[in-house]
């Protein structure tokens, strides 16, 4: 597989995970075609993220470009997650729309896909570090879906419901443990190749404050009488961070001195 | 409870003003040590003497987490939006303000420091409180979560002290032509941060570099270099494997002479000293196996209820 190919890519993925969300959208009760249908697109991805990864000899995980071919992806298989597990029928849809955005962004923002690949990150820590930041970052994306929709919800009904709440609890638990994952893998493969485990970059700065933001989340929910309101403020909070963590701090003087830009 | 929290930040924080950031060295083992006992100690009697009382209940409850855990996300985010200044440049207004409280190195400033020794207080008392009480096997997951990031946040905090990296420059010892003298061609000398010169224990000399290329556009793929302590003992390195001479120590490769890639004159060596990482370590297994088993927690109740 070639970038050039992408753009058949995107059409096809479009195509038929649209015929999958409207399917969803359709079906009061947890739809089989409409699981098939974006399944099939996310597999369509998957085979040319998989297709890429051997046409260039390495994971395509390294440039900005990358990654937001990977989040859109997640994002697909996150929005079948959550359909799945919670029966939130509109997720497909919405998942499908965050994925398009980013693909879109792909094509008119390719970055480099050349074959290669800097000597530090040639390390065994690389993939499932990359991977399990960006199944997170697709992960706490429904949670914000979720979060949005518990606001809305909220805003008719003048609070924010506990219930509400429930689905946006499971995603961010497993959201939770891949972002952990992520983040200790870093300082694993930090004190490899930089000599520690944690040094303050201007990136893991970010990283502290995002998973920080996610455990004050558990804690309000944790606390019965903490309002439901404050705790999706939070998973708001969160995904803002997280942004910040993933690109925001690029744009950021301090980027400057990061070791985190390859 | 929580007004004296955030009156105990201010306070640091005007400390921060006044002093400056705290000097890392100054907590240096054995004082670390001291410290940890003593703030374990303050944790499990506070807790034991104190746990019942209202305010002690506060200290170890989820929400005082909030303020704490909110507390460090911001502080996080004001340090990472703080841009670095420019040398010989003095900041003004707002810039001026977040350097005088410490946020261009946030870690050594002392309301980060407070918070921190908060979170380890904190911990103590909830760790100690689960301990005391009867532990059973499904608190496991709490246990490992907590006790991990207590143990990864004093390691890493008071670690921090010990913690010294230092530059060597190591010459070439090989040639086509002319034999290998250790004298001529190895160093004993480090370089700190501040360009302070060091003794080393042993002399470094590189004796081989092979260097792999990409087809594509000719930057390196890969870079090998071979180094002889004391002109006895041999041992390799590439960018992510570093070699350990002691048990608190590596020596990691970072560059080489990049005006004569093929055959460097000199390669350029990390030596990072840290005794504390294996509890960074430990640590971070721990919170990682912690966090494994809160997730899956749900799964198995839910597999064993429908059994």
């Amino acid at each position: 597989m070639y970038w050039t190919q992408f753009i058949y890519i995107v059409v096809a993925t479009l195509a038929i995970g649209s015929a999958g969300a409207l399917v969803a959208l359709r079906h009061k009760s947890f739809s089989v075609w409409a699981c098939a249908l974006t399944g099939l697109a996310a597999c369509i991805l998957g085979t040319f993220i998989a297709g890429l990864w051997v046409s260039l000899g390495r994971p395509p995980l390294r440039t900005m470009g990358e990654t937001r071919l990977w989040y859109s992806f997640f994002m697909l298989v996150s929005g079948l997650w959550v359909y799945r597990r919670e029966g939130h029928r509109w997720m497909p849809g919405l998942s499908l729309i965050v994925s398009a955005v980013f693909m879109i962004v792909c094509l008119a923002h390719p970055e480099m896909h050349d074959q290669s690949l800097p000597p530090v990150l040639q390390s065994g820590w690389f993939v499932p570090h990359v991977s399990a930041y960006i199944f997170a970052y697709s992960l706490m994306g429904c949670a914000f879906l979720l979060a949005l929709r518990a606001f809305w919800q909220g805003y008719h009904s003048k609070a924010v419901s506990r219930d509400a709440l429930t689905s946006c609890d499971n995603l961010v638990q497993w959201g939770f443990l891949f972002l952990t994952f992520g983040l200790l893998s870093g300082c694993l493969w930090a004190v490899g190749s930089w000599g520690t485990y944690w040094s303050w970059d201007p990136k893991e700065t970010w990283a502290a404050a995002t998973w920080a933001s996610y455990i004050v989340y558990f804690h309000i929910r944790l606390h019965k009488s903490a309002s439901s309101g404050v705790a999706a403020l939070w998973l708001l909070i969160g995904f803002i961070l997280l942004q910040m963590c993933w690109y925001g701090f690029n744009y950021l003087p301090s980027a400057a001195r990061s070791l985190h830009s390859y | 409870m929580y007004v004296s929290f955030y009156i105990l930040l201010l306070l640091a924080l005007v400390a921060q003003i006044a002093w400056g950031n705290i000097v890392a060295t100054s907590l240096a083992f054995p004082v670390s040590g001291a410290l940890i006992v003593a703030l374990s100690a303050a944790g499990y009697v506070i807790d034991k003497e104190y746990g019942h009382t209202p305010w002690g209940r506060q200290l170890r409850s989820p929400l005082f987490t909030c303020h704490l855990m909110g507390s460090l996300a911001a502080y996080c985010v004001l340090g990472g939006l703080m841009p670095p200044l420019p040398e010989a440049t003095e900041p003004t207004g707002l810039l001026w303000l977040g350097y005088r409280a410490g946020m261009d190195n946030f870690p050594t400033s002392l309301p980060f420091i407070t918070l921190l020794l908060c979170c380890l207080l904190q911990l103590t008392m909830v760790v100690s409180r689960r301990l005391r009480h009867g532990w059973r096997i499904s608190d496991s997951a709490f246990i490992l979560v907590h006790t991990g990031w207590w143990i990864a946040v004093a390691s890493g905090f008071f670690g921090s002290s010990d913690f010294s990296e230092q530059r060597i420059v190591v010459p070439s010892a090989y040639s086509d032509n002319v034999p290998y003298t250790e004298s001529l061609a190895s160093t004993r000398t480090a370089y700190d941060r501040q360009g302070h010169k060091m003794a080393l224990p042993y002399s470094l000399s590189l004796t081989r570099f092979e260097m792999t290329r990409n087809a594509a556009d000719g930057t390196p793929s890969r870079y090998t270099a071979v180094l002889e302590t004391d002109g006895r003992k041999t041992f390799r390195l590439e960018p992510g494997k570093p070699f350990a001479p002691t048990w608190s120590e590596r020596l990691l490769l970072v560059s080489y002479d990049a005006a004569s890639p093929d055959h460097p004159a000199y390669v350029i060596i990390s030596r990072v000293c840290q005794p504390w990482r294996y509890g960074i370590l430990i640590g971070i297994l721990m919170l990682m196996a912690g966090t494994i088993l809160f997730t899956i927690r749900p799964l198995v109740a839910t597999s064993h209820s429908e059994q």
